[in-house]
């Protein structure tokens, strides 16, 4: 199996099914068939990372090769999320993309802060949507080496 | 005596000015009538301080050499004259009886001492023939007291009209074959004979009391006596005696004054508005005015006699009033004497009310007795109270409606951006095969959405300049310019603008938002220019001066900078210098010009943000100008 037709597994903690669903037809229509997991909240999220309650399994939920990280979610926050994930979440090694509505300066920073690798705000266009998956696509899975891939 | 030294320190200015006034050019001094006050004043204090006769002494001789034109009459005047100021003053500032009448009688003893020396000095002798001054009679008219002259016999050569008047001697009748004799009781005569004569041959002086008797009625009157030696000034022989005497019933006019001084307290006490207290050294109110009356709701009566602690200012409300009030009592001193302090009071019918309380300590018949001015401020405290109240509200409600214009258009954002990415989506999927019209629809509402997506952008931008946490630094002005300027560098190209950008400043400020108010500020400079002209964009600072400014050290805690941006695009009407800066105003349609009509309000916010102004001049078809003044550390 080449890289290029590789699956990988991206994890999506969001709240809004609308943008959950944009980025699942989008890849579809691009050819892309990655692993895509939906959660809607920070607990399932870290509940998921850390392989605990419904997420034991590790056959049933995969380890993720990205994440991509809402920050307004309710229950756990991704703020919240990011400072577990810093303070515990050493060992996991998994890369987070924040992709959210904010554009704040405040927000960017924090993110930052808390060691995201890379900060995205949600485009407004289909048109924009399509070209952000294909660079995530592109960069992550196709020009760098993911600490995941063996 | 301590008040009548002070008043001749403090208030010599005064004391001179109405001398000068009384006198009125009406004695021929060689050096003004001012100057020859403050020589007297002068002698009196040097009297005092030396405790000798010599300063007085001195300055008759010196009188009698430089004045020699000036009679004695004229000297015993003006010394009235010097009276009459002093006392004026003292009946005005001394208010205890006690020391006033101290300074009235130290004043009668200093003046009395420079009309002795004066008339010792000039007076002229004749060998052993006593002949006094012809001038001299008329100094009866200068003085309310009993002034003799004698020979060293004891017989009397001259009395003035007062003395005339005190032992009931007519005018008319000759005083020249009366002895000293029969003007005393025996028995004060005695004294005289053997004491005072004793005393004035041996000093030159006595003082003490004695007892006139009136040669008509036979009526008995006590007097304060001085005997003083004449000498002659050539030989310094004792050539006679001169005699004063002051009758109790000068006391009559003073209690007539003091009386008056207590009528005015007492009226001043009544007719204030806020209440006035006293209380004694038992610690008892003694005073009580109406005005204290109507505050506290009681009367006078009952109140009267008792702790100020029981009736009206309550230990339990205030803990160790009544020790501070005994102390200040027994020590005279403390921390809220002549302060004012707020105190809890309570009135008759229980209610408790705020207080400002101002205190004096002043003797009375020597015991210390507290003043208290009392004002009832709930009425004050209550609407300070609303203030406060009103603002914290206003607060309050100008913070929610910024977080709720935050919140609103972060959450306004939300459906909006579905609606633009899904509109999208349905236009590249089924554009094709849409009909022209329906099509047209579709991309109408695209761009009404996507103006909403810009409206709301901004507007929370707008509520971010104030709900943004303040974090003030040094900004370079200079700097930030060149970074705006950089940033709009093709804007600039395309529209062929000069940029002028003069001498910047570095003020404290908070770096985003002041480079977001020249961006916008350039922007608009930029948009709103001329097509007929090339746009130049000049953009100026300078110090504003500070009025205090102290010389060699700049303070700049107030220091203020002004900006300039100014254009020359197509600019504005006047009357429309306000409006610009409301949100979503605008004085354009937006396809002439694009926007939303929220940069200028951004630019307003963030000036007021910095405890700065902005203001905008404009002319029709000329330019704009766009004025910003800034702390330069903003507080």
């Amino acid at each position: 199996m080449s890289d290029t037709e590789k699956c990988f597994t991206i994890v999506m903690a969001d709240d809004d099914p609308d943008d959950c669903q944009l980025l699942a037809d989008v890849m579809s229509e691009s050819g892309m068939s990655h692993n895509l997991r939906f959660l809607p909240d920070g607990e399932e999220l870290t509940d998921y990372l850390w392989m605990r309650g419904r997420y034991t399994d590790e056959k049933l939920a995969p380890r993720p090769d990205l994440v991509l990280l809402d920050l307004n979610m309710p229950k756990l926050d991704g703020r919240e999320v990011l400072r577990q994930l810093k303070d515990d979440g050493f060992e996991l090694r998994v890369p987070i993309v924040v992709l959210t509505t904010s554009s704040s300066k405040d927000d960017i920073s924090f993110c930052y802060d808390m060691g995201v690798s890379a900060f995205i705000t949600k485009p407004v266009t289909f048109r924009a949507w399509a070209e952000l998956v294909k660079v995530l696509n592109e960069y992550w899975f196709k020009l760098i080496k993911l600490p995941s891939v063996d | 005596m301590d008040n009548l030294l002070e008043l001749f320190r403090t208030r010599r200015a005064e004391i001179c000015d109405a001398f000068s006034r009384r006198i009125s050019g009406s004695l021929p001094l060689k050096q003004g009538p001012g100057r020859f006050c403050e020589d007297m004043i002068d002698v009196i204090l040097a009297c005092h301080e030396r405790d000798s006769r010599s300063p007085a002494q001195a300055w008759a001789r010196k009188l009698a050499h430089k004045e020699s034109e000036l009679s004695l009459e004229q000297i015993f005047a003006s010394l009235k004259c010097l009276e009459r100021s002093v006392r004026f003053h003292l009946l005005r500032e001394v208010v205890q009886k006690k020391s006033l009448l101290a300074a009235l009688a130290a004043l009668d003893d200093f003046l009395d001492l420079l009309r002795t020396s004066c008339a010792s000095v000039i007076s002229k002798f004749d060998g052993s023939a006593v002949r006094f001054p012809i001038e001299l009679g008329a100094i009866g008219t200068a003085s309310d007291d009993f002034i003799g002259l004698a020979d060293l016999q004891g017989t009397i050569l001259y009395l003035n009209e007062a003395g005339r008047k005190m032992v009931g001697l007519p005018l008319s009748e000759n005083i020249e074959p009366k002895s000293l004799h029969s003007f005393y009781t025996d028995k004060s005569w005695q004294e005289i004979h053997d004491v005072a004569l004793a005393a004035v041959r041996e000093h030159g002086n006595w003082e003490g009391h004695s007892r006139l008797k009136h040669f008509q009625t036979g009526e008995e009157i006590d007097v304060s006596t001085k005997v003083f030696v004449v000498k002659s000034p050539q030989t310094q022989l004792h050539t006679g005696l001169a005699v004063f005497h002051r009758s109790g019933g000068d006391s009559k006019v003073l209690e007539g004054a003091l009386a008056e001084v207590e009528a005015r307290k007492k009226t001043i006490l009544e007719s204030s508005l806020d209440p006035i207290i006293t209380i004694d050294h038992n610690g008892l109110v003694s005073e009580f005015n109406r005005a204290a009356e109507l505050v506290f709701g009681h009367p006078r009566e009952t109140v009267l006699g008792k702790p100020p602690s029981e009736v009206l200012f309550p230990p339990a409300k205030i803990a160790g009033y009544q020790n501070r009030i005994d102390r200040y009592l027994e020590a005279g001193e403390g921390s809220m004497l002549g302060k004012r302090t707020e105190v809890t009071a309570i009135r008759a019918n229980g209610e408790s009310f705020p207080a400002e309380v101002a205190m004096s300590i002043s003797q009375q018949s020597g015991s210390p007795v507290l003043t208290f001015f009392v004002r009832d401020i709930s009425l004050q405290k209550q609407a300070e109270e609303e203030q406060i109240r009103y603002s914290a509200e206003l607060e309050r409600s100008n913070k929610e409606l910024e977080r709720f214009a935050y919140v609103a258009s972060h959450d306004l954002q939300e459906p909006l951006r579905k609606i633009l990415t899904f509109g999208d989506r349905l236009e590249i999927s089924c554009g094709e095969s849409l009909e022209e019209r329906d099509k047209e629809c579709l991309s109408r509402m695209q761009n009404a959405a996507k103006r909403m997506h810009v409206l709301i952008n901004d507007l929370l931008l707008l509520s971010r300049v104030t709900t943004k946490e303040k974090m003030f630094e040094r900004v370079d002005l200079a700097k930030v310019v060149k970074e705006v300027v950089s940033d709009l560098e093709v804007k600039i190209e395309q529209t062929g603008a000069r940029v002028e950008v003069g001498k910047m400043p570095i003020i404290m400020a908070d770096a985003v938002q002041i480079r977001q108010l020249f961006q916008n500020l350039m922007v608009n400079a930029l948009k709103f220019r001329r097509e007929e002209v090339l746009p130049v964009v000049k953009i100026s600072a300078r110090f504003l001066k500070i009025p205090t400014q102290r010389v060699g050290r700049r303070s700049n805690a107030d220091e203020k900078c002004r900006i300039l941006v100014e254009d020359n695009g197509i600019g504005f009407d006047e009357k429309y210098k306000e409006r610009i800066f409301t949100i979503f105003q605008r004085l354009h349609t937006r396809d002439v010009y694009e926007g939303t009509g929220v940069g200028l309000a951004i630019c307003r916010k963030i000036v007021e943000r910095h405890n700065g102004t902005i203001v905008a001049h404009g002319e029709l078809g000329k330019g704009a100008t766009f004025e910003i003044v800034l702390p330069v550390i903003p507080k």
